[in-house]
């Protein structure tokens, strides 16, 4: 692990902490001193205020990229949290402690977003796509271990007199810390400029266009527009039970917190350690975008059969697997944009959509209180159902998006450079059908790849070596002409060259088309075929074995490679293997089962028999063959 | 010798590795198997230009410009005679008995053209004579 990776996982593991904190003390605040009616306008004003903030990092991420951003944010926020906490001492003496509230669960809300996203936008611009999946599951591990520590410090501060002092300083003194360890560590998470920057450029309402314009950053605003819908409705609702929950004890609230967001972090890490890096692995970017939505929907449909209140539930998946995994399969479909356009990407379809729409479900939740309150069951559940449904498909299309961004990239596509698309043997497939062709051929590759590496290197079994090398060709020539059947917009000649790349992170784009056009698993396989085989070291199967198992091969020049291995120590227990193969179709294949019949058959009134017949050969070579023999005995 | 091990042999080449056994069918059926004693010229005097040989078994040495070097199973003389046949002709001699493969000139040159792959490997070896002459 290099220093870059540590120091990503240190702060990270920090700002998860100050935000787990601030995330405790917000609902705390909100849920103990304000009313039910309040709780969605609150939201809803901590939302706006984020857009306002989204808007300036969009600036100084432009200006500074996100590291500069992160550095100015993360001393601002230090300064308004003391600020606060001198407001909050002086506010509670004094008695005007409502509006001293109000101003620190808008900023804790704001801590609880804002030094994240940031984080991911500073951490996507330092990493490749190959250092992503191999080390997020790491990062994200690391503030999930700053999110259990968070819970525990909540709840052990819940006990202090002075709780929300204590924990608004502890959020402090962490971002505190962040700032230092970004301004020591500067040279590591600044990224260097591929090109100088227009001044123009630095225009924030031009940057907005430029991203709204584009059909990628406005299909990924569609998906956290989706994601912060669902996830909001989840969080007020959640929010209400609580607050009905403990109306009678809102001094727990703290206590409550801490240990909802610890086990929910100790969760996390559970995932995290077992599960993140198969599915992102595994399953790619789909996998990691689409999990969220599939689980709430499922937890939904059960709520909705059983009756039961999931909201819990809900919170509980939103709130493990947000972080673990949608957030980062989120930031992966930033990966195929440009790296300077990823933290200025980030910071506007993130930092300033998810607000905004927060901001709006919230003062829609306000004006329909009712509507909430009653049948809440049915009602809340029906809605998610639906809305995660339209999650799933919006995350399809940003997939989809992506590889077609993956393949623009890697100029590998409709662009064939003067070269056919390849055509078909027989008749035209399209779609399913050439899917399916695909796995049939495929089966039938490995089964040739597999021959191939068990071979040894002795000499006798080079033709066999080389046949088996030529069918193996031709059949992933098939399949490349079936690729192109199932989708004619990319160049799979080039893929199939990228995928061989030495350059990790171009093999692995490559391959993360590939996943997306014929899936995880034929990917790995097809993949593997175009790796060289080279000669096994141990002991070649005997002659005769292979003869079984590729005896009947329609394959002429397999028949013919495993004819030329035959030695004449070999040949009494394969002349049956011989004779079959002189009465063969196929003139090739006849022509040399005579040639060895010839050189290893110690009858020689034998030879001169099956000499005289061929002869008369239909093949001219044949004829030769044996009339030239016939002429030397 | 049979078509098929004409075929794997010419396969076995650098320059037609990466065409199909079934494509280099043809071409092993049409070319010419010439055995050479040793010192045998590999291009007599007799011999047509625009001619490609490929060493089937033994070894070949060539000389340019003063300088000799052996070739083995599988190399290719004639090349670049192929496409300029203002070219002179490599002066090469069998080491020992050797057997080569006479390919016609305008044969191999539709074979190359025809075969991007082939085509490709051809450019490859071109590109690195044009190197070892830097």
């Amino acid at each position: 692990m290099d220093g870059k990776i540590k120091l990503l996982c240190l702060v990270y593991f920090m700002v998860a902490q100050s935000s787990m904190m601030a995330r405790a003390t917000s609902d705390s605040f909100l849920l103990k001193y304000f009313e039910a009616e309040s709780i969605p306008l609150m939201i809803m004003g901590a939302a706006s205020l984020s857009i306002v903030l989204a808007m300036f990092t969009t600036y100084l991420c432009g200006r500074f990229q996100a590291y500069g951003a992160m550095k100015i944010a993360t001393i601002g926020l230090v300064v308004a949290l003391c600020s606060i906490i001198a407001l909050v001492n002086i506010g509670e003496e004094q008695g005007y402690t409502k509006s001293v509230y109000v101003l620190a669960y808008m900023l804790c809300e704001v801590i609880v977003i804002l030094p994240m996203v940031l984080f991911w936008g500073m951490a996507m611009g330092v990493l490749d796509p190959t250092e992503s999946k191999k080390w997020m599951g790491m990062i994200g591990a690391a503030g999930t271990c700053g999110c259990i520590l968070a819970g525990y410090t909540i709840s052990w501060v819940s006990k202090e007199h002075y709780v929300n002092e204590l924990s608004l300083g502890m959020v402090a003194l962490v971002l505190l810390v962040v700032s230092f360890i970004l301004m020591a560590r500067s040279k590591l998470l600044t990224i260097e400029d591929d090109c100088p920057t227009p001044a123009q450029s630095s225009s924030i309402l031009r940057k907005l266009a430029v991203l709204i314009s584009s059909r990628q950053s406005v299909l990924m605003t569609g998906l956290v527009v989706f994601s912060a819908i669902v996830m909001s409705l989840i969080d007020i609702n959640f929010k209400f039970e609580v607050r009905d929950e403990y109306k009678e004890t809102p001094a727990e609230l703290y206590d409550f917190f801490g240990q909802f967001y610890t086990y929910t972090s100790i969760a996390q890490l559970i995932l995290q350690l077992l599960v993140v890096r198969a599915i992102l692995t595994r399953g790619g970017v789909w996998g990691a975008i689409s999990i969220l939505p599939v689980l709430l929907l499922f937890a939904s449909v059960f709520a909705l059969i059983a009756d039961w209140n999931a909201v819990y539930v809900s919170k509980f998946i939103t709130q493990v697997v947000f972080f673990t995994i949608e957030y980062v399969g989120l930031q992966m479909l930033f990966l195929s944009v440009t790296k300077k356009m990823r933290g200025q990407m980030n910071s506007a379809v993130d930092g300033l959509t998810r607000p905004a729409t927060i901001a709006a479900i919230s003062l829609l939740i306000t004006s329909t209180l009712l509507f909430w309150r009653e049948e809440s069951v049915f009602r809340l559940n029906s809605i998610i159902i639906c809305l995660c449904l339209v999650w799933l498909f919006v995350s399809f299309l940003n997939y989809r998006q992506y590889l077609a961004s993956l393949i623009h990239n890697l100029r590998a596509g409709r662009v064939f450079m003067g070269r056919p698309i390849p055509a078909l043997p027989g008749s035209n497939i399209s779609g399913g059908d050439a899917k399916k062709e695909f796995r049939r051929i495929l089966s039938g590759a490995l089964a040739s790849h597999g021959m191939l590496a068990s071979l040894n290197g002795e000499g006798r079994f080079h033709p066999l070596r080389q046949a088996l090398g030529n069918e193996l060709e031709r059949k992933i020539d098939h399949m490349t002409a079936l690729l192109f059947a199932m989708d004619d917009k990319v160049n799979f000649h080039r893929l199939m060259g990228l995928v061989k790349s030495p350059k990790a992170s171009v093999k692995s784009e490559a391959l993360e088309v590939f996943k997306g056009v014929l899936g995880l698993r034929l990917t790995d396989e097809f993949v593997s075929l175009l790796q060289s085989s080279q000669p096994g070291e141990g002991e070649s199967a005997a002659l005769r074995d292979l003869i079984r198992s590729l005896g009947g091969h329609d394959c002429r020049w397999i028949l013919s490679g495993l004819l030329l291995a035959c030695t004449a120590n070999d040949y009494p227990e394969n002349e049956d293997f011989v004779s079959k193969c002189l009465s063969h179709d196929d003139d090739l294949v006849r022509e040399t089962a005579l040639q060895v019949y010839l050189r290893l058959e110690a009858d020689a009134r034998g030879v001169d028999e099956t000499c005289r017949k061929f002869s008369e050969d239909s093949s001219s070579r044949i004829s030769q063959l044996a009339q030239n023999r016939l002429a030397l005995s | 010798m049979i078509l098929s091990e004409r075929a794997l042999i010419l396969k076995n080449t650098e320059l037609f590795g990466e065409a199909s056994l079934d494509k280099l069918t043809p071409l092993a059926e049409a070319l010419t198997e010439r055995t050479l004693k040793d010192q045998e010229i590999v291009f007599p005097d007799s011999g047509r230009y625009g001619t490609l040989v490929v060493l089937a078994r033994g070894k070949v040495r060539q000389t340019e410009e003063g300088k000799s070097f052996f070739l083995d199973q599988g190399d290719c003389l004639g090349t670049i005679s192929l496409f300029d046949e203002t070219v002179p002709r490599p002066e090469a001699k069998a080491d020992g008995e050797a057997m080569v493969f006479v390919i016609d000139g305008s044969m191999a040159r539709e074979f190359i053209v025809e075969e991007s792959s082939v085509a490709e490997s051809f450019i490859r070896s071109l590109v690195r004579k044009i190197r070892s002459v830097d």
